[in-house]
């Protein structure tokens, strides 16, 4: 079987250029090799409660890219997609979690995976996401730059990179765009 | 909303966000009379962008953080319906202050938070009952006790907000205090400690954190906290390794553990805060708790008289019979110390007290408790009161004021000068150049920053050079709180530029500690003169060195070279030419090392016989003793000696561990490698060498945290596939290991892991390529050929790198020794062979 790395790298820098269908093909292999590495390391390390979502974006990066081969925008645009993929999965689990929790809830989840959201932080990332659906609404580029920064541990570079503006808008934008989320976290959203 | 409006808000809201308050203020007014809802939503958007770290810390706590943090989200939360908190005010050993409004009482008051660290030990309930023993105290020098409570997983305590200001404060702003006024300060808090010990109550944290002087007024603060804490703990606060108390204030029977403490032990405390008073520092100081216990112990009191002149005999008689060892020869109580202190300062004192000269058996006992209880016991003061002193300092890379980037260079060369001269002072931890380095251009806040890095202080610093003069202005600042110490601006000829940035170097270095030591002055002597072309020369040499590219190393060695050339007495060239022949022959391999090892000798050899103080010269010429010369007692004559002249030199402790490695002396290796990383946090070679020299001395935990800094700071870079490399080869994963190391580029390596995992054709096919070039990994191929079975070949191999003097052939002994990585034990086979064994004569490996 041919290595995965050399399978990834190729998909991405196709992505990179353009190629959609290479996007298609790479996000479930993320999503695989994310769950594969989080269960890994719930296992691995009993002490360990809660996932650092950046680190295993970055450790899943390391095993499925070549980093030699590619550049920072095609790193950027890994590490974004990446960012969706790790939200998606985070909140499923966080859903789940609560539902369960409440009683009502009949999924099954392995043990492991109810831990990737510590109880005390559920509903904080629920919260989250539904914010972050709110303001995909308002502006789609600010929803992604917060999701880049606490789904996928993007640096401004990185994510200037990914959605194609400059460091300076990302900057500005992401300025806003947390003054907005804190109000809505705080209850008191802008109308 | 729809998103033009949003669109609308936002840019409105980055305009304002730009402007001054007045400025805000107009726009905001003139916005209110056309369209009021766009003037609130922006009003409400500066409100959390002005909060946001606070209001989003729930999220970075869910995401972000790891366990072990206290967001003041949390805080906020459970105290919502009692107290508003607004802002955090300080911390101190013991707890975390934050202003607050009192929502029943529409008071404003200060509401201390227990650290979670020791929150999480002692009981709740117990130090609940034992702090409202404390609210009996009624008198106008005591802070009073409002409230008390649990919230969460928070125990915390209400005190008013006293608007003034702390002694701690008035100190750092005056340095010392006139006489009057420190009498009068004193004789406040005698009086408060006093009425506290008449009621049973000892305060035990006595010092100028807890000092509050508010318009003449003086309050002490956090009465009784500390017996609470200890009587909540208890002997689990003990067993945990924390202790309370202020280690240069306490008394010493305090410091030796004693849990019975009178009223004696407070004075003692006070006196410490008196002398500091009037000298400006408390009387004994030391780098940790054990050492100020151990001088409290061993050490008489330095003369007050020394340091201030203006101090009458009298007055320092009547401080040294407070600051008496054994709690029998100080004063009997606060009342007899403060009246004999006001006596003595308005010139009325009897002549010195009669009994304070006894020597006393009390510094055997003492000091005989601080070592029995030694290692960890002070777990709460390391932490640290608000204004410790500054151990460890960071210089943030200089802005090049020249808008030109073409002068970066020059920039670069001034900042990394001064942080050798500040490393060399020897009293400080300076964080090295390579982790200072990603600081260029950030847009992190100061606090983020030295929390980042560990450090107390931070220098900023920028240059401006105009034909040939250089401008530099530089400042210190401290953090928690954050404050500025010392700013200054220097312009001198470019000429005299080494002795700018000594000058630099020194000021900072005053500014922190007072001054150099003595010795350090007159190892120093006068600075030097340098050549302006010879100085850009080596200047442009470093800054194409420090870019860590072949190219750059090319180039670095054309510079340097040419700097030698232009003077010939340069001794810091010479030194870092010998680091740019050192790379090139070893880590780069573009020269082989017969070319580059020996020309890195004689640079570094000049370069120590023009300066025989310079630490980079012999950590060069220790490298070169260690790797080429297989010289191993003058390796370490040599790095030792370069830590002598600069315990601050991370490259030496980084190479000296190396060297220890190669010695499989492992536990010797691992001080230095996690000294190697305190000095250079944000370095990953620092973060790899702690890794491997973590397995090295059986130290997995140890090495995995290494392993999670490494991939946090350089994800995807050659080293960290390296340690990735050796972390799978450790669980035994071979495959893996050797796909690690070809995404490394250490195709040998890659060739070694498949012949381990029993996959010859693909070590074969790693090891193809190799055959061509022209300086081989000599050493990884004769291994990868003794893990096939190709003993012949093996040898050959090992015997070639034997003559190119291959850099890795240090690390023979190391590769059959070490137990967590097989990778080099096929060579013990080949061990009787008489040709290796002959080898292995020659480069005669101590036992």
């Amino acid at each position: 079987m041919p290595s995965l790395r050399s399978q990834v790298t190729p998909l991405l820098k196709r992505w990179s250029a353009g190629d959609e269908r290479a996007r298609d093909q790479l996000v479930p292999l993320v999503y695989d090799q994310l769950r594969e590495l989080a269960h890994r390391r719930l296992r691995g390390a009993p002490g360990e409660h809660t996932l650092n979502t950046t680190a295993l974006v970055h450790e899943m990066y390391l095993r499925l890219v070549d980093a030699s081969q590619v550049d920072l925008p095609d790193r950027a645009h890994f590490l974004a997609l990446a960012s969706q993929v790790m939200r998606n999965l985070l909140v499923d689990r966080a859903r789940a979690r609560a539902a369960a929790k409440r009683g009502g809830g009949t999924t099954a989840l392995e043990l492991d995976e109810r831990l990737w959201v510590a109880d005390e932080h559920l509903d904080t990332v629920t919260e989250l996401d539904e914010a972050l659906t709110r303001l995909e609404a308002l502006n789609p580029r600010q929803s992604q730059l917060i999701a880049h920064r606490y789904f996928g541990g993007l640096s401004l570079k990185e994510s200037a990179a990914a959605l194609g503006v400059s460091l300076a808008t990302v900057k500005r934008e992401l300025r806003s765009a947390r003054a907005w989320l804190a109000l809505e976290l705080r209850g008191e959203p802008l109308r | 909303m729809d998103p033009r409006r949003w669109e609308e808000i936002q840019a409105a809201f980055e305009e304002l966000a730009e402007l001054e308050a007045a400025d805000r203020r107009s726009r905001l007014a003139v916005i209110g009379t056309t369209d009021p809802a766009l003037r609130a939503a922006i009003e409400s958007l500066l409100v959390a962008d002005a909060e946001a770290d606070d209001l989003l810390a729930s999220i970075d706590a869910a995401l972000l953080s790891p366990a072990g943090t206290q967001p003041v989200q949390y805080l906020k939360d459970a105290l919502a319906d009692r107290y508003r908190i607004e802002r955090e005010l300080g911390r101190g050993g013991m707890a975390t202050v934050y202003l607050a409004e009192d929502l029943r009482h529409e008071r404003m008051v200060a509401v201390k938070v227990l650290r979670p660290e020791l929150a999480a030990v002692i009981g709740a309930e117990r130090f609940l009952r034992e702090i409202k023993l404390t609210a009996r105290l009624n008198h106008p020098h005591i802070l009073p006790l409002f409230d008390s409570g649990e919230a969460g997983r928070f125990l915390y305590y209400v005190m008013p907000h006293v608007d003034g200001e702390t002694l701690r404060d008035r100190l750092n702003r005056d340095g010392q205090l006139g006489l009057e006024d420190a009498v009068q300060i004193t004789r406040g808090v005698a009086d408060a400690l006093s009425h506290a010990h008449g009621m049973g109550v000892i305060h035990r944290d006595i010092k100028p954190e807890n000092i509050m002087v508010s318009g003449g007024h003086v309050v002490v603060a956090d009465f009784g906290i500390a017996r609470a804490v200890a009587e909540a703990g208890g002997d689990r606060l003990t067993e945990t390794g924390l202790a309370v108390g202020t280690p240069a204030y306490m008394s010493p029977e305090q410091g030796a553990g004693e849990s019975q403490v009178d009223g004696r032990s407070d004075l003692y405390s006070l006196g410490c805060v008196l002398y500091e008073m009037l000298a400006g520092d408390p009387p004994f100081a030391g780098s940790s708790a054990q050492a100020i216990l151990a001088r409290k112990a061993v050490d008489p009191v330095p003369s007050l008289r020394v340091v201030r002149r203006g101090v009458s005999e009298a007055v320092q008689q009547v401080l040294l019979r407070a600051l008496e060892r054994a709690p029998g020869d100080r004063f009997a109580t606060v009342q007899q110390f403060a009246q004999a202190l006001e006596a003595a300062a308005s010139g009325t004192a009897q002549a010195a007290d009669e009994r304070h000269h006894l020597p006393t058996r009390w510094p055997v006992a003492v000091a005989a408790a601080v070592v029995i209880l030694g290692g960890g016991w002070w777990g709460i003061n390391a932490l640290g009161p608000a204004d410790v002193r500054i151990e460890r300092l960071a210089v943030l890379p200089f802005d090049n004021l020249m808008q030109d980037d073409a002068q970066d260079y020059f920039v670069d060369g001034m900042h990394d000068a001064v942080i050798t001269e500040l490393a060399q002072t020897g009293a400080l931890t300076v964080i090295s150049r390579s982790s200072v380095l990603r600081y260029r251009d950030t847009n992190q806040s100061i606090p983020t920053i030295a929390g980042e890095l560990g450090v107390e202080a931070v220098v900023e610093g920028s240059v401006l050079r105009v034909g040939d003069t250089v401008r530099i202005q530089a400042q210190l600042i401290g953090v928690n709180p954050e404050r500025h110490l010392w700013a200054e601006t220097y312009d001198e000829p470019l000429r005299d530029v080494l002795q700018l940035q000594s000058q630099v170097a020194r000021a900072i270095a005053a500014a922190i500690q007072g001054g150099l030591a003595p010795e350090e002055e007159a190892r120093r002597g006068e600075p030097r003169v340098v050549n302006p072309e010879a100085y850009g020369a080596y200047l442009k040499g470093q800054y194409h060195q420090s870019q860590f590219t072949h190219e750059g190393l090319r180039r670095a060695t054309a510079y340097l070279e040419e700097a030698v050339a232009i003077d010939s007495t340069y001794a810091p060239a010479y030194a870092e030419l010998a680091a740019a022949y050192t790379l090139r022959g070893g880590w780069f391999g573009d020269l082989t090392p017969i070319e580059a090892f020996p020309r890195a000798q004689t640079a570094a050899e000049n370069a120590l016989r023009l300066d025989s103080s310079l630490a980079s010269g012999y950590v060069q010429l220790g490298f070169i003793r260690n790797t080429f010369n297989w010289d191993w007692p003058g390796a370490e004559t040599a790095f030792r000696r370069a830590l002598a002249l600069d315990p601050n030199d991370d490259a030496a402790h980084g190479l000296y561990a190396n060297f220890l490695r190669m010695m499989t002396r492992f536990d010797e290796a691992l001080v230095h490698a996690k000294k190697f990383v305190e000095l250079a946090p944000v370095t990953p070679m620092a973060w790899l060498m702690l890794y491997v020299t973590s397995l090295d001395a059986n130290h997995p935990d140890e090495a995995t945290r290494a392993l999670e800094q490494l991939m946090e700071l350089e994800p995807d870079g050659r080293l960290a596939q390296t340690v990735l490399g050796w972390k799978r080869v450790a669980e035994g994963d071979f495959e893996g290991a050797a796909e690690a190391y070809e995404a490394a580029a250490f195709p040998a390596r890659a060739a070694g892991a498949f012949a381990l995992a029993g996959m010859e054709d693909a070590a074969r096919a790693a090891l193809q390529p190799l055959y061509e070039v022209p300086t081989p990994p000599s050493v990884q191929i004769a291994i990868a050929h003794a893990t096939l079975g190709d003993t012949t070949e093996a040898i050959r191999w090992l015997e070639r790198a034997y003559r190119e003097r291959n850099a890795d052939m240090a690390f023979l002994d190391y590769l059959l020794e070490v137990d967590w990585s097989p990778e080099g034990h096929a060579l013990r086979d080949l061990r009787s062979d008489p040709r290796v064994e002959a080898i292995f004569r020659t480069m005669d490996f101590p036992d």
